[in-house]
């Protein structure tokens, strides 16, 4: 149900995978290195979190992570939440605390010097990702790809894409985005906050609801889905990233980026962050909701 | 901003009076009027460069020229009025030194060629003498493999430049500016009001509008300044009978100076010059001694491979008539380059004492830098006109023009003194230079830009 669009810390050198999907069953999944090339988002906090960086990376870039065995026992909160929140189906990605606290910084998601600054330094490693990472797979169209907007012609979904500011690039990149969140407000501010550029409105569609309902609900597949720190505030990852797959046409990819789930994290991105800074607000993350590497890249593979 | 706090002890050191310029000049009758006005009628741009200069010029070309913003419109505009030109046969007084930077934003605008093909002087060789002691010291092509500047008249590099502004940026001639409208956010746009009623809206505005930057002004950005009591007069010489060749003249002096110089005439001021070349009146016999010691110290360290020439300064013989001229000395720099939706380049953001041939070509490092940042601000689909990105092409320009703002100040204040304490350290000094070659090279690549 609906991911939410988590400020992510640039500093924390999320979590950056993707895979292709050759078929309707996605079979190979290859983990993109941030291409972006700059540790340079560390510029803004000075945290560095890169305990989410894996043996693996020597870049120092986080690694993927996975909590498959883990969903439904993570935290205390979330298996009460879950059968407080229980649809009609029986599973659902969908968590109201989530949400809330999404809900209630509504107001920040624009302002460059509020909460949400990290997500916005963010776009610089997250955005190279994407578009490198689209040219790469060659879904990208030839005659765009020295150009200005390189992702023309090309179909991108932004599940928990909250106030629309991974987005807004994405558009001005040429893509058509079709931003999905599971709370009102930000779709509303993302709308209002578009409309001020019609190069950029035009290329964009809002829509509220989650990616249950959403896959369902459509007739084209996506050449791209994007869920950036979205997965840390979410249930049943395995759900989730299920349903996001089932989006993809074939040779498209899945983008996702999340904080790894170390002791360094913990102390990085809740402790610090938090706590002492306050760079954001408290319980913003719950640290037995992170993801880490070695899990997301099997739930990726058994997706 | 700390780059530029490290200047205050200059500042309280200084004699002279600082300059701070805070004005806030938002255009409130033009907000009024816009009110007033139907939406529509107002032109959009992606990027208005202010100020058709050379810095200017060159800006609105390197953005034109980029693959990467070749769909944004582009206008810049010009106060003076578009004169044809012709290439004198005498040369123009007012000229630059390029460096090696600036010669290759210059081949990459594909104009080297055709300012090479005008009139254009390479250096080779650079000898510095002090006039209150035997000290010197050269720079030449064995400290480095390159030629170390090509000497440039001003109005053929603004020919050259002209005649290769790509076809698609507009370009407005004898457009002169009322006032800046400029947002605090990124949420509105800049808006232009110009003389002749229009009104102009951008989502990037650069300021190449020169030392009284009026976009400078209106961004409020505060400019720390100061006149140096001194004047740079400049001319064409002939330094030799036989031979036709030219020389270009800089000499800043002091304005008491100037004064009783602009009185002379041709020969008079020819006379004037050569004593002020060989003057040795202000030479100390003790500051000598040492100095040839210390000269003595330093062969044993590095002896001398070869004939290494002493040039001796060189003897004017003529000053070719009417190139006489003068202007200000003074430094100034922005404390400020960037605010959303505004960037400062050249003159605009910086001001600098003519003595090491810098001016110019930090402007045009700075042409080179924003264009490059904003490349990088398209490719991540943001907006052009977004803070945070600006502030990556103010920092970087800041860390190399503050440093050389402040050597040169330096070096300006060094030099400007003839007690015999500081004659003797910078004689000293020089002649130390002079001897290392690395430290040459690093100087020699820091003046390359």
């Amino acid at each position: 149900m609906g991911g939410y669009e988590k400020h992510g810390r640039p500093g924390l050198d999320p979590e950056l995978v993707s895979t292709t999907t050759d078929s309707q069953q996605p079979s190979t999944i290859s983990t993109q290195k941030s291409s972006a090339g700059h540790p340079a988002t560390n510029s803004v906090r000075d945290t560095d979190t890169a305990g989410i960086s894996s043996t693996l990376s020597s870049q120092g870039y986080s690694s993927s992570s996975s909590s498959s065995s883990d969903e439904y026992s993570n935290g205390n909160s979330s298996s009460d939440e879950n059968s407080k929140n229980e649809n009609s189906r029986s599973k659902s990605t969908y968590i109201e605390e989530e949400v809330a606290k999404f809900r209630a910084m509504a107001d920040s998601w624009w302002d460059l010097q509020g909460d949400c600054k990290p997500l916005h330094s963010l776009n610089r490693l997250r955005v190279s990702l994407i578009r490198e990472g689209l040219v790469q797979s060659r879904i990208t169209k030839q005659e765009y790809i020295d150009g200005p907007r390189p992702l023309t012609g090309l179909k991108i979904l932004d599940v928990g894409c909250g106030g629309g500011i991974l987005c807004e690039p994405l558009a001005r990149l040429g893509a058509r985005v079709v931003g999905l969140d599971a709370a009102k407000e930000n779709i509303s501010v993302a709308r209002l906050h578009a409309d001020k550029d019609p190069r950029v409105s035009q290329n964009i569609e809002y829509i509220y609801g989650t990616i249950e309902e959403h896959a369902e609900n459509i007739d084209d597949k996506y050449d791209a889905v994007v869920a950036s720190e979205v997965l840390e505030h979410v249930d049943a990852i395995d759900l989730f990233i299920n349903t996001c797959a089932d989006t993809i046409k074939p040779g498209g990819s899945i983008f996702l980026t999340t904080i790894n789930k170390t002791t360094f994290s913990w102390v990085g991105a809740i402790v610090i962050a938090e706590y002492m800074l306050h760079l954001l607000p408290t319980g913003t993350h719950d640290w037995n909701k992170f993801v880490t590497r070695q899990d997301l890249l099997f739930l990726l593979e058994k997706s | 901003m700390y780059l530029s706090s490290r200047l205050s002890p200059l500042l309280r050191a200084s004699r002279h009076l600082v300059r701070r310029e805070e004005l806030r000049g938002r255009c409130i009758t033009c907000k009024e009027e816009e009110k007033r006005e139907k939406r529509g009628e107002v032109e959009h741009y992606d990027v208005v460069v202010s100020g058709g200069g050379m810095v200017g010029l060159a800006m609105a070309s390197s953005l034109g020229q980029n693959k990467t913003l070749s769909d944004r419109r582009i206008l810049l505009l010009e106060g003076t009025p578009n004169k044809p030109w012709k290439l004198p046969e005498e040369f123009t007084n007012r000229v630059c030194a390029l460096s090696g930077h600036t010669q290759k934003l210059f081949r990459k605008l594909g104009i080297w060629g055709h300012i090479e093909g005008i009139r254009a002087q390479a250096v080779r060789r650079m000898q510095v003498w002090e006039a209150c002691s035997e000290a010197m010291i050269t720079f030449d092509e064995h400290d480095q493999s390159e030629v170390l500047a090509h000497i440039v008249e001003n109005d053929v590099i603004l020919h050259a430049l002209k005649e290769q502004v790509p076809a698609h940026v507009e370009v407005e001639y004898n457009t002169k500016v009322k006032c800046y409208d400029l947002p605090s956010d990124l949420s509105s746009r800049v808006t232009v009001c110009l003389h002749d009623g229009r009104k102009v809206s951008a989502d990037l505005l650069i300021g190449a509008d020169g030392a009284k930057s009026l976009v400078r002004q209106t961004m409020g950005s505060q400019y720390l300044g100061w006149e140096y009591d001194q004047m740079g007069i400049v001319a064409t010489l002939q330094l030799s009978e036989l031979s036709n060749d030219r020389s270009s003249l800089v000499w800043s002096t002091t304005k008491e100076q100037a004064q009783k110089l602009h009185q002379l005439t041709d020969e008079e001021f020819t006379d004037a010059l050569n004593r002020a070349i060989w003057d040795e009146s202000s030479s100390n016999e003790i500051i000598r001694t040492v100095h040839e010691r210390w000269m003595t110290l330093l062969e044993t360290i590095a002896p001398r491979s070869g004939a290494a020439v002493r040039q001796l300064p060189p003897s004017v013989c003529a000053i070719v008539p009417g190139t006489r001229g003068s202007f200000p000395l003074g430094l100034g720099h922005a404390v400020h380059y960037v605010a959303p939706r505004v960037a400062l380049i050249g003159d605009a953001a910086h001001r600098i004492h003519p003595l090491a041939g810098q001016g110019v070509n930090l402007g045009f490092g700075d042409v080179a830098t924003l264009t490059d940042t904003l490349q990088n601000a398209v490719l991540i689909g943001a907006d052009i006109g977004d803070e945070q990105i600006l502030h990556q092409y103010e920092s970087e320009r800041q860390r190399h023009n503050v440093a050389t703002l402040a050597t040169i100040d330096g070096l300006y204040r060094l030099y400007n003194s003839t007690a015999p304490p500081l004659v003797l350290l910078r004689s000293l000094g020089l002649s130390a230079v002079n001897i290392m070659a690395p430290l040459k090279r690093q100087l020699m690549a820091h003046a390359e830009g």
